[in-house]
């Protein structure tokens, strides 16, 4: 018979041995790569050990409970947290970009070595791959605390009232010679000796504000860093205050809103300064606003991972795991306290 | 035929699929410790997870049952970590501790992780010493330089004619400097490169030859700084020893010093009886330590 003839008739046992064949050498092939060194399992009194030195054998139990005390607790967390984050939002594009960037930065500056061991402590053990999924992962629990406080009044109102919070711009003149002394109540007052050159760019500035966008005025013209996003600085508050120079924040804390200030002198120079609105609508559409609560609510980093956590059915049964967040919660509590009491007695203070 | 052919594909299937890596396991591995929707993260998961994860911790481990193993005091260890922990915080570091270390206890762990290794580079420096002085080619000796080359050869003609080398140089007003007996090696930074060559190249005890080093002075007068001006001074060496065991504390005590972590834990890695019972851990274990390939 002819070998077409008869492979045709005997196809199935061809194909059985072809498949043979085929499995014979990858099981041998299993067998060479481990041939140095294959790792057995041991079981000693119905338990597994991890590792034998000579006649001692470390048990996996044991081996767990020390591994658990290092690193276990953060390492279980973060896997809960990432579950939670993984669920509640989708990894953009624009996620994708700006992970990868802080990724590249982070190599540039520490190593890769440094760096990929860093974060492999957290539970992120895929190298580059996971490095770019914990700054990933950053970016949607920044979103996660924020998108809780805005789905919280109770955060926000009381934080408004409180601390009256508004958004502000400045333009700043830098001055070369300027002289301070103290007034009868300790406060600097700071006088400004302009060169003929520092007097006319105030003036241009005064003129342009007439017919241009304070922000405009504020790119083309302003000495700070800040004039790159239109004289931006952020929110200041009764609760950051202390942050800025004292004239500065004194004048943005009395602007009404939507009004710009005449030119105050501080220690850097003369500075115009714009409350681009105290109301909530103006707040909440600022990024740095929902910060600001943050640092104030150190409770929002564990209730809004609890809280999605619910809403995604993932739940915590280790007892261990919820005396950790209980514990986590009390403290942020005890934090929010010791805040609120400094901030009344600073309160106490500047009344008297 | 067919069916025979049939029952071999199987069992050959069914041995080649089945899993030839082995795992420990934990005893309450399947203990959850949350749930996502129906999935379940439990014990065992975070065991694998922290084994991954904690290469230098698991080789922390191991050291420590070989340290045990090598009869190591570990009452000692213990004792001597408890003093230092008092000490700090008898002077007032504790919450210094806490805030940097966790917890009074992560730092204790870490200062007797610390001793074990130091007593395991002992033992590795100790049984290998004679080999690493060979490689150091670490000797005792004498130095003293000269800054005239004349005066120099007049010295060491006198030492050859029979002047004791410490009676000729101590008597010799154009020493400019001596040194002292002192162990050296060829990574020793204040020695010049001439004399390590020559010691190199020449492997026999007593006094040199005068050996001619250039060195760079840099003066400087008042405010400006000349530019460096070379110069060379002129050694006479005075080899005492070239047998380590006849400074051998003091050999084995420099090289404890130098000796990095990880030759010490490739060593005792590669010197004692280690059986892995866990594919992870071997998997961890294999990236660094050729023993485990």
């Amino acid at each position: 018979m002819e070998m077409k003839e008869l492979i045709k008739k005997y196809w199935f046992v061809v194909i059985i041995g072809i498949a043979l064949i085929i499995f014979v050498g990858v099981y041998i092939s299993d067998l060479e790569k481990n041939k140095e060194y294959r790792v057995s399992d041991k079981i000693v009194d119905g338990k597994y050990v991890a590792f034998t030195v000579g006649d001692a054998d470390v048990y996996a139990d044991d081996l767990y409970t020390k591994l658990y005390e290092n690193n276990g607790r953060n390492n279980a967390i973060t896997t809960f947290r990432r579950e939670i984050l993984k669920k509640a939002y989708e990894t953009t594009n624009e996620m994708l970009d700006k992970a990868s960037g802080y990724a590249a930065g982070a190599i540039q500056q520490y190593g890769q070595d440094y760096v990929i061991n860093a974060i492999k402590q957290n539970g992120y053990v895929n190298g580059v791959d996971d490095l770019t999924q914990y700054f990933i992962d950053i970016e949607k629990t920044n979103k996660l605390m924020k998108d809780y406080i805005l789905e919280h009044n109770e955060y926000i109102d009381p934080y408004i009232e409180k601390n009256d919070p508004r958004v502000i711009y400045h333009i700043l003149v830098k001055i070369a010679d300027i002289t301070s002394e103290t007034d009868e109540n300790g406060n600097e007052i700071y006088t400004a000796n302009p060169t003929e050159e520092e007097k006319e760019k105030l003036d241009t500035i005064l003129e342009a504000l007439k017919t241009k966008d304070f922000e405009e005025v504020a790119k083309e013209y302003s000495d700070d860093g800040s004039s790159t996003k239109g004289g931006y600085i952020g929110v200041i508050s009764k609760a950051n205050e202390s942050s800025y120079y004292p004239v500065f924040s004194k004048k943005s804390l009395e602007l009404k809103n939507d009004e710009v200030s005449e030119v105050i002198t501080s220690e850097a120079g003369y500075h115009i300064i714009w409350n681009k609105g105290n109301d909530k609508d103006s707040l909440l559409s600022d990024e740095n606003f929902l910060n600001e609560i943050e640092n104030s609510k150190p409770t929002v980093v564990v209730n809004s991972l609890l809280d999605t956590a619910k809403k995604f059915n993932i739940e915590i049964y280790d007892e261990d795991m919820k005396k950790l967040f209980e514990e986590s919660l009390e403290q942020y509590k005890q934090i929010e306290k010791q805040n609120e009491e400094t901030e009344t007695e600073n309160e106490s203070e500047e009344a008297e | 035929m067919k069916k025979i052919l049939f029952i071999i594909l199987i069992t050959l299937l069914l041995a080649g699929c089945s899993d030839s890596k082995k795992y420990s396991y934990i005893t309450n591995k399947d203990d959850v410790i949350f749930v996502n929707d129906k999935e379940n993260f439990t014990k065992g998961d975070l065991y694998k997870t922290l084994i991954n994860t904690s290469e230098s911790y698991i080789e922390d481990e191991i050291l420590l049952q070989i340290a045990k193993n090598l009869e190591v005091d570990m009452d000692e260890i213990e004792e001597e970590a408890q003093n230092t922990i008092q000490s700090y915080i008898d002077s007032g570091y504790e919450q210094v501790i806490i805030s940097y270390y966790g917890s009074i206890d992560s730092y204790k762990q870490q200062i007797k992780k610390t001793s074990i290794l130091k007593k395991l580079k002992d033992i590795y420096t100790e049984e290998n010493y004679e080999n690493f002085a060979k490689d150091d080619n670490a000797l005792k000796m004498k130095m003293s330089y000269f800054i005239y080359e004349d005066e120099a050869t007049i010295a060491l003609r006198n030492i050859e004619s029979g002047n004791d080398y410490d009676t000729e140089i101590s008597n010799n007003k154009y020493v400019e400097e001596s040194f002292d007996s002192a162990l050296y090696t060829n990574s020793s930074e204040d020695l010049p490169q001439e004399i390590k060559t020559y010691l190199a190249e020449n492997d026999t005890t007593g006094v040199s030859k005068v050996i001619p080093v250039l060195v760079e002075n840099t003066e400087s007068e008042g405010t400006e700084t000349d530019a460096a001006i070379e110069e060379y001074r002129y050694y006479i060496l005075n080899i005492e020893s070239r047998d380590v065991n006849e400074f051998k504390d003091e050999y084995i005590q420099y090289k404890t010093g130098v000796v990095e972590d990880e030759e010490v834990k490739k060593y005792m890695f590669e010197n004692n009886d280690i059986v892995i019972h866990d594919q992870d851990i071997y998997d961890v274990l294999k990236e660094k330590y050729e023993v485990f390939k």
